[in-house]
């Protein structure tokens, strides 16, 4: 029999029981939709997440923190070093101390760092009034609304411009004294930003500030390696130094790590579904086959071979998970689009930024089609083999 | 100069038994027959002689315990289920008892099965199944489903699908053997007419004694062995005319 022929006698055969095929259609376009849906549901979600923790810039970028050691510093000739690693672009040292920020009589604590401007090139922290330092000496502060707002202060952008005292905590590992004795040092600077995030009080001062107040060693050190697949080589190699290393690559690690386990769950949930209309497609097969079992007969009996039956058999079942494989697809992407257009319109309207929360890369396409001819191949392998095998005497014998 | 010729069918030795429970329980005890070109043969006999075994065996759809069924000099079982059912379509034309159908076809579709079975382009099969309908008088039928048709109607047209692949020999098993007198007249009548005009070969399987009169040869069955072979008159055809048979099998239509 020619493959077109058999094609054609599986549609035939399918239109003669128009609602039994469209309800088995429909079970497992339910199921590869429902599949489909959850999965995207899941690339969707991590997306947004992942977006948000990082660009692809900031997945190229170790943190190193020297912490508590008096063993290994960060100070210029640790810098020098770690430059020197092939694979590395640059590296940013910078620090942080503990102290406090005093105004008009109010005085709060708070976290200060010093940073180059190189460094705030690459973190890119939201500034939501003013600017950046102007160089990297200039005495000038950039202060968070959360720092703002403790201060008393109701209108960031009123501080702007005005001087804000600091005073921090030097402790002796950064400035390389021998008597283990920590320093405190108190200066003034002027405000020229505000930084929109974090709960906690902090600032930004330029790096320079603290040499000029006698620091050596620094907190720590950002390297920008010049790819992403370096990363992992050269942290080990920095840790080998002694140093902690992280990155924005474990968080984002983690969060894909969450993501694939959560994906599973709800892939879990549509195998079930997957599973049921396996089982009534494969009732509806095995129904078919009973009552066409006269109708093998008198095909065998005019000479059809058990290869052409067994093809015959398998292209309806392949015709009804493709179809329901397809059509539960369009669904699930046409309930994927209309939900993640609501969301637009939502956040449009609460002045929140717009997220897809479905997406539907094209390998999940090609998964889910391919599940479906996967599915309809087992369910219609049994009763195929089944109608292949059965006499043609007894067949046309039956009742 | 006579050459012999080979017979279009021959069985030999056949035995056939089936095991029934334990019990082996022997159908076919040793059967001999040669079937002619273009004879009209007739197996009459009891119920549960082994008629329909007999022939079900000639198909090649029962496997005999002993002998061989050759088909031209072809030995029928030297070939596998698949083989033979390749075989079958081929060189047989099968008419039932009870018409069977593939239900989602209509009739022209049904009757042009054999050959689309045979992997003939499907416009092609359709076309020979035209002719074949417009020769029995059937082209007013062709869009209707076989089931809407009457008894007679549904074996006729079992026989044009028995005829479309132009076989070498048609297999009847009681094809009257559900029709009413005059139903069963015509049909008879249009065996006769496919074995005398277009120099078929016919065998069919009944229990009724009034088609002996139709038969070239008349076998007698009882209890799994020929009795009798009654030979009536035998046709004598030139090697020439049974060519033009053959060749007719590759062309189109039924022979007129």
């Amino acid at each position: 029999m020619k493959y077109r022929y058999i094609i054609k006698l599986a549609f035939k055969n399918l239109q003669r029981y128009k609602l039994r095929t469209f309800l088995t259609a429909g079970g497992v376009a339910i199921s590869i939709g429902f599949i489909t849906f959850l999965t995207a549901l899941g690339y969707g979600l991590q997306k947004v997440s992942t977006d948000q923790i990082a660009n692809m810039e900031a997945l190229q970028i170790l943190d190193i923190d020297a912490g508590k050691s008096k063993i290994v510093t960060v100070n210029e000739e640790t810098v020098r070093n770690i430059s020197n690693i092939f694979g590395v672009e640059k590296v940013y040292p910078m620090i942080s101390v503990a102290g406090n920020l005093s105004m008009q009589g109010s005085k709060i604590d708070s976290i200060v760092y010093g940073k180059t401007q190189d460094i705030l090139s690459i973190e890119k922290p939201k500034i939501i009034t003013g600017k950046t330092f102007s160089s990297d000496n200039a005495e000038e502060i950039l202060v968070n609304v959360a720092a703002v707002k403790k201060l008393g202060v109701a209108d960031y952008s009123d501080l702007i411009g005005r001087n804000l005292e600091v005073s921090m905590i030097l402790r002796p590992e950064f400035l390389g004294s021998e008597d283990n004795v920590s320093k405190k040092e108190t200066a003034s600077y002027k405000v020229v930003g505000i930084l929109e995030e974090g709960n906690a009080p902090y600032v930004y001062i330029p790096l320079d500030n603290f040499q000029k107040l006698g620091v050596k060693s620094y907190s720590g050190a950002k390297v920008k390696t010049t790819s992403r697949e370096n990363v992992d080589k050269i942290r080990v190699l920095i840790e080998h130094m002694g140093f902690k290393v992280s990155s924005i690559k474990d968080t984002v690690d983690q969060v894909n790590q969450f993501f694939s386990v959560f994906r599973a769950v709800l892939t879990g949930f549509g195998v079930i579904a997957v599973v049921v209309s396996c089982i009534g497609m494969f009732n509806t097969l095995t129904i078919s086959l009973i009552e066409k079992t006269r109708e093998i007969g008198i095909m065998k009996s005019l000479g059809t071979t058990k290869k052409d039956i067994r093809r015959i058999f398998i292209s309806e079942a392949l015709i009804i998970g493709i179809f329901g494989g397809i059509t539960g697809i369009v669904v699930s992407m046409l309930l994927g689009g209309l939900l993640n257009t609501s969301v637009y319109a939502l956040a449009k309207q609460t002045g929140n930024v717009s997220v897809k929360i479905f997406v539907f890369p094209p390998e999940l396409i090609v998964v889910a089609i391919v599940l479906s001819a996967l599915i309809s191949f087992l369910t219609g392998a049994y009763p195929s083999r089944r109608a292949s095998r059965i006499s043609a005497l007894n067949a046309l014998r039956y009742e | 100069m006579a050459t012999k010729r080979t017979p279009t069918l021959e069985v030999k030795g056949l035995k056939k038994s089936f095991l029934v429970g334990e019990e082996n329980i022997p159908v076919l005890k040793g059967v001999d027959l040669e079937v002619g070109f273009g004879e009209f043969v007739v197996i009459l006999g009891p119920s549960g002689c082994g008629k329909s075994t007999l022939l079900n065996t000639i198909l090649g759809l029962e496997q005999p315990s002993e002998g061989q069924i050759l088909v031209r000099g072809k030995d029928v079982y030297t070939m596998d289920e698949d083989g033979r059912a390749h075989f079958r379509r081929q060189k047989f034309g099968v008419v039932y008892q009870q018409p069977n159908w593939v239900k989602s076809l209509n009739v022209i579709e049904n009757v042009a099965f054999p050959l689309n079975v045979a992997g003939i382009a499907h416009q092609e099969a359709i076309r020979r199944a035209k002719n074949i309908l417009y020769l029995f008088k059937f082209e007013k039928f062709e869009k209707y489903y076989p089931m809407e048709l009457s008894g007679g109607q549904q074996q006729k047209l079992s026989m044009c699908r028995a005829l479309v692949t132009n076989p070498w020999i048609v297999m009847a098993d009681e094809p009257t053997g559900n029709l009413d007198t005059v139903s069963s007249e015509d049909l008879m009548y249009d065996l006769k007419v496919l074995n005398v005009e277009s120099k078929r070969t016919v065998v069919m399987v009944t229990h009724n004694p009034e088609y002996e009169r139709y038969a070239t040869k008349l076998i007698y069955m009882e209890d799994g062995l020929i009795k009798n072979i009654k030979q009536k008159s035998k046709p004598d055809f030139s090697l020439a005319e049974e060519e033009s048979v053959i060749d007719l099998a590759e062309g189109e239509g039924i022979a007129k």
